[in-house]
């Protein structure tokens, strides 16, 4: 009865204010891109065709939309899970290495067992990494205070240049191409329905909703949600701060390191030094742009993805750099932040 | 007036300014009729209150008296519902402290408003016009601050960074501050709540130089020690209003402590039925067992060592202690450390048979303890949860609660306990997903007495529990509280209101220092004991 909830409830959480605000945001997105195009020399509207034709209207878009999209939605979960307990994971990107250094080493240095059980531990290997090297910031902040906003920044850099260092040491092999060799081709992830798109999209998908289903209906979601609504209340209904600091972060970098497996195992086959474009970050501006709610850093990641593929085909469509793909990101963010996502908050804070 | 012009003049402030409103009596500043509400609570009504040029007065009364609040309207900070305010015999409207600022009337407020990474010279100019002025100058500025120390005889190092300077030396910044925009009637809040003994001498001195200076000095206080130390007048609030106004010869400890607390039982309104409890409720005719007994407990306080000062105390089952006592007495420290969230120093809290020397929220839950805390936003329910997790909150939190299983909550088990506990402690409205913040303040307090009370506890701490409540919710919490002694649990309400505390309890303890100063039974206590007792002058006496 509750769980239908009456009209009312459903328009009290719809809120068309929320969604009017959205829109209006949308489209004056779109009114400055379109701006940005004009400005940069090209037709707006032809560049927004080749957009989406690039990202939407071929096999190969498709294909690199998808893939690209599933890891944002990893990365931006790894930043969600700790933002509810009002926790900001920037290591994100550190965490996605050392998932796939995790994956790679365990794809490419564990023989015995059937190729498919190698897969699945190198999977479990990227997302404890992840997990570990998340969870030291969480239990400095618990134990020492240290912010973690410090910490995972600074992690980044640990894990990146030990990555850097285990592919030339450990692998030989690498030369100077700067990558392992390539993981046996029965040890990486499945394609779906014999196709090129990898499996770790839906691995991506039962995250989001592993995910949702964590902060609604599990004991450890309920507390997440309170230590971050109001830490002081939390601890003192017997919620122990340290331990939600830790166990939060954890998932999150558990998330993001299922995503460096999922690149390595799925997507490029090989650790390369240069795999990550800057994952972890966009996850950042995923999870903000999806308010911290799981189901909606889906769309948030595939408005990035789209924007991300579609941008690399500006150049040969239109006659735009690349780099125009950049700003069109980064205006989209501004705007949706600005327009959507913060008045909200502050509004909340207000009350 | 004017901003100073220190910069073009070199010379702080100016003695016209400052005698300016002293000709024919004018009042410095007076107030007529003041009234200010915040949602139910009614802090001011039909406040009188007149300033003197050159006159320290001091405004007097309880916490939740109502001082503060008709400090910050004259000041501008806060306008009132009604009423008016006359500076220099004008009338005056502030928008803002600027505009109160213009017109000569400023206040030190009891936290701190300025900026620790600047120096002193670059707080002291900060805000004023001249701050803009694009010539300004580094050291014309440290010139101009360094001059107005020395004409207030404040031995600053003006170039020093305000985080270099000790609490005493921060004061002395943000009064002169004040005093460098030529202020002639300086609020100060609180101002030796911070202070040691020795800083407090030296602040008394400069505030009768001021007075000196034809300065008009209004303290807000407390501490009767300080009134007849230092001021000229007093005006003495209670409950928002003023109830007695005293000038210098008539001050001293008894008639000033009467006319804080007051000493009539019946001027306290003194009816059960007007605060909800009602003649027919039995009397609980004898306690039982000892259920909470501390021993020589010391709790430190964020700013002071022994905030709780060997305190011992003990609430059997089926009484209600009630802890009186001006706030600031270690109240918040002894409930922050019985609800565990505040470490013992040293000392012992034996709840039933278990003696504890540290106590933490699960543990204390386990025990059968019921927290109503004193900040109900900060510490007993979260805003952004429903009314179903806030009021299943603790027993959520604890793994081995029936609610969870294997990490899932169980739905069918929360929704059937939140429907009951809903009815039984009638939460409006009565919707389990809705998000406490739409509640009003009664209706959270009824979330959070439904959470706490729950399972009947042995041991209910319940702090301020009717603060800013409706008069149905103040008679609801009354009620549960009186039910729950009848059945047999230990009750300690710690509260600021008399009237409240009388009358729900069966025996009274004032808090003073840390201490138990004074302790009886309800019917034997005596209330003119209780009074000095609430503001230090107790002989320790217990009845």
């Amino acid at each position: 009865m509750r769980r239908l909830g009456s009209l009312a409830d459903w328009r009290q959480r719809l809120d068309w204010r929320y969604l009017a605000r959205l829109l209006a945001s949308l489209a004056l997105t779109l009114l400055l891109v379109g701006l940005i195009f004009d400005l940069a020399g090209a037709d707006p509207v032809a560049a927004f065709e080749a957009l989406i034709r690039g990202s939407l209207g071929n096999p190969l878009g498709v294909e690199q939309t998808i893939e690209l999209g599933a890891i944002l939605v990893l990365a931006g979960l790894a930043v969600t899970i700790p933002a509810r307990a009002s926790l900001w994971n920037i290591g994100g990107e550190g965490q996605i290495f050392a998932g796939a250094l995790a994956a790679a080493s365990v794809a490419l240095k564990v023989t015995g067992p059937d190729p498919a059980i190698v897969m699945l531990l190198a999977l479990l290997a990227g997302l404890l990494a992840g997990a570990a090297v998340a969870a030291v910031a969480g239990a400095l902040r618990a134990l020492t205070g240290a912010n973690e906003v410090l910490t995972t920044l600074m992690l980044n850099f640990v894990i990146a240049l030990l990555t850097f260092y285990a592919i030339t040491n450990w692998f030989p092999a690498a030369g100077i191409r700067g990558s392992t060799p390539e993981i046996p081709r029965d040890v990486e992830l499945p394609t779906l329905l014999g196709g090129d798109i990898t499996s770790g999209v839906l691995l991506a998908l039962a995250c989001v909703v592993a995910a949702h289903v964590l902060l609604t209906r599990t004991r450890l979601g309920l507390t997440i949600r309170a230590v971050g609504a109001n830490p002081e209340a939390a601890r003192h209904n017997g919620i122990r701060l340290g331990s939600v600091y830790t166990v939060s972060f954890a998932i999150g970098g558990a998330f993001a390191g299922l995503a460096g497996a999922i690149v390595v195992l799925g997507i490029d086959g090989l650790l390369a030094r240069d795999f990550s474009p800057g994952y972890g970050f966009v996850g950042i501006a995923v999870a903000l742009l999806a308010r911290s709610r799981p189901l909606l850093v889906v769309p948030a990641a595939a408005l990035f993805s789209i924007v991300t593929v579609g941008g690399s085909y500006l150049e040969s469509a239109v006659g735009l750099s690349a780099d125009v793909a950049l700003v069109i990101q980064g205006t989209l963010l501004l705007l949706l932040l600005a327009l959507w996502v913060i008045p909200p908050q502050r509004a909340a804070g207000v009350r | 007036m004017t901003a100073p012009k220190p910069l073009t003049e070199g010379t702080p402030g100016s003695n016209e300014e400052l005698t300016r409103g002293a000709a024919a009596g004018t009042p410095a500043v007076e107030a007529r009729g003041l009234r200010r509400t915040f949602g139910e609570l009614v802090a001011n009504d039909d406040v009188d209150f007149t300033v003197r040029p050159g006159e320290i007065h001091a405004l007097l009364g309880e916490n939740g008296a109502g001082k503060t609040t008709l400090g910050t309207m004259l000041a501008g900070l806060l306008k009132p519902d009604r009423g008016e305010i006359l500076a220099g015999g004008e009338p005056v409207a502030f928008g803002s402290p600027r505009d109160a600022l213009r017109h000569g009337i400023g206040m030190v407020q009891q936290h701190s408003v300025l900026v620790p990474g600047l120096t002193v010279a670059e707080n002291l100019v900060l805000g004023t016009e001249s701050s803009w002025n694009p010539r300004l100058r580094h050291r014309a500025v440290e010139r101009w601050a360094a001059e107005l120390c020395e004409r207030f005889g404040a031995g600053l190092d003006v170039s020093a960074p305000l985080a270099t300077l000790s609490i005493d030396e921060v004061q002395q910044v943000e009064i002169l501050r004040l005093l460098g925009r030529d202020v002639r009637v300086l609020i100060l809040d609180e101002p030796t709540a911070v202070l040691a003994r020795a800083h407090a001498e030296r602040l008394f001195e400069a505030l009768r130089g001021l007075r000196e200076r034809g300065c008009s000095v209004v303290i807000v206080t407390h501490k009767l020690s300080e009134v007849i130390e230092l001021a000229d007048r007093a005006t003495v609030l209670r409950h928002g209003r003023v109830v007695a106004r005293l000038d210098r010869p008539e001050f001293n400890e008894d008639a000033l402590a009467s006319a804080v607390v007051g000493t009539e039982l019946a001027e306290f309104g003194h009816e059960p039925a007007a605060i909800g409890v009602s003649e027919d409720m039995p009397r609980h005719g004898g306690a039982g067992d000892v259920v909470l007994a501390i021993e020589d407990l010391v709790v430190d306080g964020e700013r002071s060592a022994g905030a709780v000062d060997r305190l011992s105390l003990q609430v059997r089952a089926g009484e209600v202690l009630g802890l009186a006592g001006v706030e600031g007495n270690g109240q918040a420290e002894l409930i922050e450390a019985l609800s565990g969230v505040r470490g013992v120093s040293s000392g012992t809290v034996r709840i039933g048979d278990r003696t504890l020397t540290q106590l933490d929220p699960r543990t204390l839950d386990r025990l059968g303890v019921a927290v109503v805390s004193s900040e109900r936003r900060r510490w007993d329910v979260v805003q952004d949860l429903s009314i179903e997790e806030n009021i299943l909150l603790s027993e959520l939190a604890d793994p081995a609660s029936d609610f969870s299983r294997w990490g899932f909550l169980r739905r069918s088990k929360m929704d059937a306990a939140v429907a009951e506990r809903i009815k039984a402690f009638d939460v409006r409205p009565a919707d389990p997903s809705r998000s406490v913040a739409t509640l009003s303040g009664g209706n959270q307090q009824r979330v959070v007495l439904g959470r706490e009370l729950a399972h009947r506890p042995r041991l209910l701490i319940a702090a301020y529990p009717t603060h800013g409540l409706d008069v149905a919710a103040v008679r609801f919490v009354h009620r549960t509280l009186l039910k729950l002694r009848d059945e047999a649990t230990a009750v300690l309400v710690v509260s600021a209101d008399r009237d409240e505390l009388f009358a729900l309890s069966d025996r009274v303890a004032v808090l003073y220092r840390g201490r138990i100063g004074y302790e009886a039974e309800r019917e034997k206590a005596d209330m003119r004991q209780f009074s000095r007792a609430m503001v230090g002058l107790g002989e320790g006496a217990t009845a």
